[in-house]
């Protein structure tokens, strides 16, 4: 779980820095006159047409993905584990709950391609817990570790179509991905007990509806629900904050 | 550019924030939004008070201001302008037509260089302000200046808004307090 905190923490900062980059870098000197720069193309704050079209969106998600069908693997590296070792492996029903589920953030940016119609990235990561019932996998004795130990990650590409409607849009979109789902388990192995986890990895589809209401020209807060495709029991609903670079992205409504 | 910098910070400390606690992340996040001085909607008016309502033209939904600032070589234009609606209103800075009087008193066209050729018909995004920092050629020597402003804004080809002139008063430009109009296009 640590180290998915840390590839988030990474991914964030590849998204900052070339952000900073551009902004350390948007002003020329045009003359000897001091202070006196040329920092940007006519209309490049303010029209439509010469802002890049972009979203930025963060936010809270709940997510849940159904067990049946996953195949949990133990999640560890070879040098820290003697030689010889074999991690556990077990499936998702034996997990005794038929979904797992977890509460956390998301984010993502999107780009406008054609009028309205947009690609995004976004990726998120929910915490949760659940009761594990005592099972064995091999010869590792799994039993419920407590706390939060349930951890859902996604990523993924997605398309969709925003329908401005004055001060609110309705949006259709599909996110293309995949979900991560790890459990941890309090793992009893030749006597000695440690906190383990293990992965599970699922394709996502997931086509959603999302409705937003603008705040300032820059500002939305928007809602979404979606539901996997490649998972009957898998869905997901959010509560976003977006900041778009062109007001009201470019349209106030369809007509 | 500014936006991205805004950007920068509200990740910086959105990525921070969600690595002690989910929630901190998006409070943290909307008080940056929210207090990015440049991201509130522009409201009728602001230019007016801001620069003066002498300086100030409302052609349809747009606001536009002109500021003349002196400089030892070239005459400098300020172009504010303010979209009043939520909706994007077209602005053509093309059609604007300046006129100057020189100190001998003779009437010439002012125009405004545009060397890269990027000065084109763009629509001011709803709720949204700008500002751009024009040169302005053929303008040195002038005690007063006219901009008409006809066709200024396409999307309203009926809108007649009067002439705006600014004369030099002592080193300064100040709105004409007693406009006599100077021939527009030519």
């Amino acid at each position: 779980m640590k180290r998915a905190l840390v590839v988030f923490a990474i991914a964030a900062g590849v998204v900052t820095v070339p952000s900073v980059a551009r902004a350390g870098n948007k002003c020329v000197e045009i003359s000897d006159v001091v202070g006196e720069q040329q920092c940007s193309h006519y209309g490049a704050h303010w029209s439509v047409e010469r802002k890049f079209p972009v979203t930025f969106r963060f936010g809270l998600r709940h997510a849940a993905i159904s067990t049946a069908g996953l195949s949990f693997s133990e999640q560890y590296k070879s040098r820290d584990r003697p030689k010889g070792y074999h991690g556990y492996d077990f499936r998702g029903e034996e997990l005794g709950t038929p979904s797992l589920s977890g509460f956390g953030f998301d984010g993502g940016a999107t780009v406008f391609l054609v009028g309205q119609l947009y690609l995004g990235l976004e990726g998120g990561l929910a915490l949760g817990a659940f009761q594990s019932p005592s099972f064995t996998a091999g010869r590792h004795l799994l039993r419920d570790a407590g706390g939060a130990d349930v951890l859902l990650v996604h990523g993924g590409s997605s398309v969709g179509y925003r329908i401005p409607l004055g001060r609110a849009s309705i949006r259709g979109e599909v996110l293309f991905g995949g979900v991560l789902a790890q459990v941890a388990h309090s793992t009893v192995l030749d006597g000695k007990t440690e906190r383990k986890e293990a992965n599970a990895f699922r394709g996502l589809i997931e086509p959603r509806i999302a409705a937003d209401i603008w705040f300032t020209q820059h500002v939305s807060v928007g809602v979404y629900a979606g539901m996997n495709l490649l998972d009957s029991g898998g869905h997901a609903t959010g509560l976003s904050l977006t900041w778009h670079n062109r007001a009201f992205d470019g349209d106030m409504s369809i007509w | 550019m500014r936006g991205f910098h805004v950007l920068a910070r509200a990740v910086v400390a959105c990525s921070l924030a969600a690595l002690t606690t989910l929630t901190g992340c998006h409070l943290g996040l909307l008080g940056i939004v929210m207090s990015a001085e440049d991201q509130g909607p522009y409201l009728p008016e602001t230019l007016a008070r801001e620069l003066g309502e002498g300086h100030v033209r409302t052609v349809g939904c747009l606001d536009v201001g002109f500021v003349m600032h002196d400089r030892r070589e070239r005459e400098l234009l300020d172009l504010h302008v303010g979209n009043r609606c939520t909706h994007p209103e077209a602005l053509d800075v093309r059609r604007l037509t300046i006129r100057g009087v020189g100190e001998e008193g003779a009437s010439r066209a002012i125009v405004i260089s545009d060397p890269r050729g990027e000065i084109e018909r763009y629509h001011v995004g709803g709720s949204e302000r700008g500002k751009e920092r024009l040169r302005l050629e053929g303008a040195r020597a002038l005690s007063r200046v006219c901009f008409h402003l006809e066709g200024l804004a396409p999307d309203v080809p009926s809108a007649r808004p009067l002439p705006l002139c600014l004369d030099r008063v002592g080193g300064a430009w100040k709105p004409a307090s007693a406009p006599v109009l100077i021939g527009g296009a030519t």
